[in-house]
């Protein structure tokens, strides 16, 4: 039972109360403890002191304890994983949080039962891209016109491509998501970080049953689009994660 | 060109991977700031440290500012002292280590990188 004098905790992450989890090995090396509220239970562990990351290899220990904790959790039943660095004063305050927050967390968990994330980062080779963009172009530099004329068609013409290449990413993109997140229960996508080569970056929440079914899914989508297309088009799949990109939005608190 | 589009697995334990879920995603106990113990700021500066030695500037060998004995030093007398010059120190360090790293990044392919994290 957590008392008020018990000092900060690490918070990983929550579950149903009916899968009281064991102890494990958290942050620090500290085990972990259950904190109970109605039907829910946080998992918890003592915290020393409560600043993280005193040098990058401690943090990067505390980093890689935070997901082991929280895949352990994903393993047995469906975790609402907390993000990293969620220290609180006492085991007394994490209750108080499950309290008020009980509804939203019970929908939460009923919402991602028996479900995984998985992570999709598709990239294209980005000159293979231009060059098929560019052979379809309509933008076509006159061969008679002068120098001059010749120079600010070729920058006409550059432009144009560029905005080709542009399009065709982001139609590609919605192409392919549309087809992948028809085999998911939910999906994400997140905004592009080059602007080059991701031509999507998502996450889907999928059934733990039809993982398989959905990897192949990713598998044919891409197949489809370079069989047509020859756009060097690669994909990383990670998972099975825990649903973090499925509880940030619909779980912060008003 | 190569043909069919591969389609990579990676796993759960990549750094990079972890980093890119469990930090701006998850369950935020946002607007209680009585029970958020962290500087979020200060452990936002740590973690893009984590980021540009672990994922990157180690693959290629990088390790330069372990072994400058202005950083090094920096660091164990920043610790004992007030959090904003630990915070100032982290972001020039920071800044120096992402600024080398987009140096040594521009001549590098996407193939290549894969290729060395193989």
């Amino acid at each position: 039972v957590p008392r008020d004098d018990d000092g900060p905790v690490y918070f990983y992450g929550i579950v149903g109360r009916n899968r009281r989890p064991a102890g494990l090995v958290g942050v620090d090396g500290q085990m972990t403890a259950a904190i109970d509220h109605g039907e829910l239970t946080a998992v918890v562990s003592p915290l020393q002191t409560p600043s993280l990351g005193d040098d990058v290899a401690t943090l990067e220990a505390q980093v890689r304890a935070h997901e082991a904790v929280v895949e352990h959790l994903l393993a047995n039943d469906t975790v609402l994983p907390t993000r990293f660095g969620t220290v609180v004063a006492s085991g007394v305050q994490v209750r108080d949080l499950l309290a008020r927050e009980q509804v939203s967390y019970l929908q939460a968990l009923q919402r991602l039962a028996g479900t995984v994330e998985w992570g999709l980062t598709v990239t294209w080779d980005a000159k293979a891209a231009r060059t098929h963009v560019a052979a379809k172009s309509t933008a076509v530099v006159s061969a008679t016109a002068g120098p001059g004329k010749a120079y600010l068609l070729s920058q006409q013409q550059k432009k144009a491509v560029s905005d080709e290449v542009q399009s065709t990413r982001l139609a590609l993109a919605s192409r392919l998501h549309d087809t992948i997140s028809a085999s998911a229960v939910e999906a994400a996508v997140r905004p592009s970080r080059d602007g080059q080569t991701t031509v999507l970056l998502a996450s889907y929440l999928v059934a733990r049953m039809a993982q398989q079914p959905f990897r192949d899914g990713v598998d044919a989508a891409l197949s489809s689009i370079e069989d047509a297309e020859p756009l060097g088009l690669q994909a990383d799949l990670s998972g099975p994660w825990p649903p973090y990109s499925f509880v940030s939005l619909a779980e912060a608190p008003a | 060109m190569e043909g069919r589009p591969t389609v990579q697995r990676r796993d759960t334990t990549n750094l990079a991977d972890i980093l890119d879920r469990i930090l701006d995603k998850g369950i935020v106990i946002a607007g209680d700031i009585s029970i958020s113990l962290v500087d979020i700021e200060l452990l936002t500066i740590k973690l893009r440290l984590l980021i540009a030695s672990a994922d990157k500037a180690r693959e290629m060998g990088i390790n330069w500012w372990e072994s400058d004995p202005w950083l090094s030093k920096g660091d164990n007398r920043d610790a004992t002292q007030d959090g904003n010059k630990d915070r100032a120190s982290l972001e020039s360090r920071l800044d120096r280590i992402e600024e080398t790293l987009h140096r040594l990044e521009l001549p590098r392919t996407r193939e290549s990188d894969r290729a060395q994290r193989r």
